[in-house]
């Protein structure tokens, strides 16, 4: 059994047109998704694609249109907000900037101190050890104990969302965008942190990112969304090295290649995300993809498998043997 | 002052209201009436020899005595020193300031982070109770309630604060609704902290300055307002001496003895401009 099972998972939010008309829009239009425990999932896409909608309607922080998100064997849709509330000790989320996820009035001890009040009879020195534990497991020490996010460093005040995230040992941790807020130097530690504490832990994450390279680092499947659709949904590694979606390619084109010699693929995006409100007919990607036919504008592709990988395209097969040179 | 300014300097964050304030001449000079004028009423029987009089013993042989060395603010129509009166009368006064803000916004910031954080049908009742408040001319709905409980200190402090508490539900309600998306609320609610403990730990403490700020400029018209009802007969009972119950009683034989009403009114008037000052230099400092 899945960890965590996401079906056809929709969310629409009324957008008001005039005075009494309003419309719909489908921010997140019938995801399924699977992440199995001890499993990285990244979910990319360009920023307004649903993948921060999607997360915050699979944590049930806004409540879905409809669909289904078994975590453990229970839909999270049809709890009451105690059984929600009990279940919530198994998953966490760490935000892309901590100087906002972290309450700026609440001092280290009490921003790590919380989750272990709220579900574990842990108080006083045996609390505050705990805290330390915790702190010492991102690389900080009790020093931090007393300050406050604004004291601390970016990378120092990620550090510490993470360790509150942590600090339950949660079944699921969710990153969203844990490190586009962060300099670059940091980064790159703050993404080996990550991987450190998931095989220390035997973390299970949802990465979202709007960037490949660095959910390439961590992710062992990877789901692309593009307009609150998931396009593509596969392996890493496959999926690096041929991508099936035209959005996918794209992506991985834009991607910046560090080594010269390797000659960057010439698909690239044009033209800008289109309105949520107004959706191109049939297939999404059609007004921005070369390869788009009469049958792109009429008729939306479903998911299908192709050599293991789910892709949202008509043209997979017919149009596959053309790009392997 | 340079006192002053080091001790706030040295017991609060750089970036905090009273470490701004002591940059600002005007606040630390409002700061200071203040002081001196809660210090003198607490202070009241140790400033005058005739603590008696104050509280009401008559003192028929000098009825009505000018202001003199003897009697700086004069005496007035019992023969009781005005000076002692004043003294004593800003005990209510100023007590009775602090009363109403502190009922007002005892009630009003709870409702208003309820309001905020429940939203929904929570939300909309409270917030129509709020606006059904808000509907009465505040004076008069005081008025009324006063004269419905019966003149008293307390009555006339709870009428106030009955008319007054909206203000604050609103204040609070308003920072609330904005901080209720942040994102450190919504990572404590993921982790399945229950609703009054997001209040209490992440709302409140970031939703309180606005309501530090208008209570500051509010204590100046409640005691304004404590003096109106006081002057109408509504408030503290004769012999206890409050300032507009004084100005009342002495615009009578004004302007024959003059100094029956204005030593009361200049006090009225000093501690509603200072508490304004200040309230004002508060609001600057937190913006």
């Amino acid at each position: 059994m899945p960890l965590l099972e996401v079906r056809s998972l929709v969310k629409q939010f009324p957008v008001s047109t005039g005075l009494f008309s309003r419309r719909w829009a489908q921010a997140v239009d019938h995801v399924d998704l699977t992440v199995n425990a001890g499993e990285t999932i990244g979910v990319v896409g360009e920023s307004g694609c649903g993948k921060t909608t999607l997360v915050r309607c699979l944590l049930r922080i806004i409540e879905p249109t409809s669909g289904q998100v078994i975590f453990e064997g229970d839909d999270l849709l049809g709890l009451d907000q105690p059984s929600l509330r009990a279940k919530r000790r198994d998953m966490a989320i760490v935000y892309q900037n901590p100087y906002l996820s972290l309450s700026p009035r609440l001092a280290v001890r009490d921003l790590i101190g919380e989750p272990l009040l709220t579900h574990t009879s842990l108080r006083g020195r045996a609390l505050i050890d705990r805290v330390v534990e915790n702190l010492e497991a991102v690389g900080l020490s009790a020093d931090h104990l007393n300050k406050r996010a604004r004291e601390l460093s970016g990378g120092q005040a990620q550090r510490v969302a993470i360790a509150r995230a942590l600090a339950l040992r949660p079944k699921l941790i969710v990153l969203d965008e844990p490190t586009s807020a962060l300099d670059v130097s940091v980064q790159a530690q703050v993404l080996n942190l990550l991987v450190k504490l998931r095989a220390e832990f035997g973390l299970t994450y949802l990465f979202i990112s709007h960037n490949l390279d660095v959910v390439q680092h961590l992710a062992d499947r990877i789901a692309v969304m593009y307009l609150g659709r998931i396009v593509e949904f596969g392996e890493a590694e496959k999926l690096f090295r041929r991508a099936h979606h035209p959005y996918t390619m794209a992506l991985l084109a834009s991607t910046p290649e560090p080594d010269p010699d390797i000659k960057e693929s010439s698909v690239a995006l044009e033209g800008s995300v289109p309105s949520l409100l107004a959706p191109p007919s049939g297939c999404h990607f059609h007004p921005r993809c070369p390869w788009a036919q009469d049958r792109c504008r009429a008729e939306s592709p479903a998911l299908r498998v192709e050599e293991g990988r789910l892709a949202r395209c008509h043209f997979l097969v017919e149009r596959l043997p053309a790009l392997k040179n | 002052m340079t006192i002053l300014a080091r001790w706030f300097g040295s017991r609060f964050a750089p970036d905090s209201i009273p470490a701004r304030l002591r940059h600002d001449p005007l606040a630390i000079f409002s700061f200071l009436v203040v002081l001196t004028l809660i210090l003198a009423a607490a202070f009241a029987p140790l400033l005058t020899s005739r603590a008696a009089e104050g509280l009401g013993e008559p003192n028929p042989v000098e009825k009505f005595a000018p202001p003199s060395a003897e009697h700086i603010f004069g005496a007035d129509h019992l023969g009781r020193d005005l000076y002692a009166r004043v003294l004593f009368g800003g005990r209510t006064s100023l007590a009775m300031g602090f009363l109403v803000v502190f009922v007002a916004v005892l009630i009003g910031t709870p409702l208003g982070a309820v309001a905020g954080y429940a939203g929904g049908w929570v939300d909309e009742i409270i917030m129509r109770v709020t606006d059904i408040a808000l509907a009465f001319p505040p004076l008069l709905l005081a008025i009324t309630i006063a004269a419905a409980l019966g003149p008293s200190f307390t009555n006339a402090a709870i009428a106030i604060a009955l008319t007054w508490w909206p203000w604050y539900t609103r204040i609070v309600r308003a920072q609330v609704v904005t901080l209720r998306e942040r994102p450190f609320v919504e990572s404590a609610r993921i982790m399945g902290v229950n609703g009054f403990t997001i209040i209490v730990r992440h709302l409140l403490p970031n939703a309180l300055s606005p309501v530090i700020v208008q209570a500051t400029l509010d204590l100046g018209s409640a005691i304004l307002t404590g003096a109106a009802l006081s002057f109408l007969g509504l408030g503290v009972q004769p012999p206890t001496p409050d300032w507009g119950q004084l100005v009342s009683t002495g615009r009578v034989y004004f302007p024959d003895r003059w100094w029956y009403v204005t030593f009361p009114g200049l006090a009225i008037f000093a501690a509603t401009l200072a508490f304004n000052l200040l309230g004002d230099s508060v609001q600057d400092a937190n913006t």
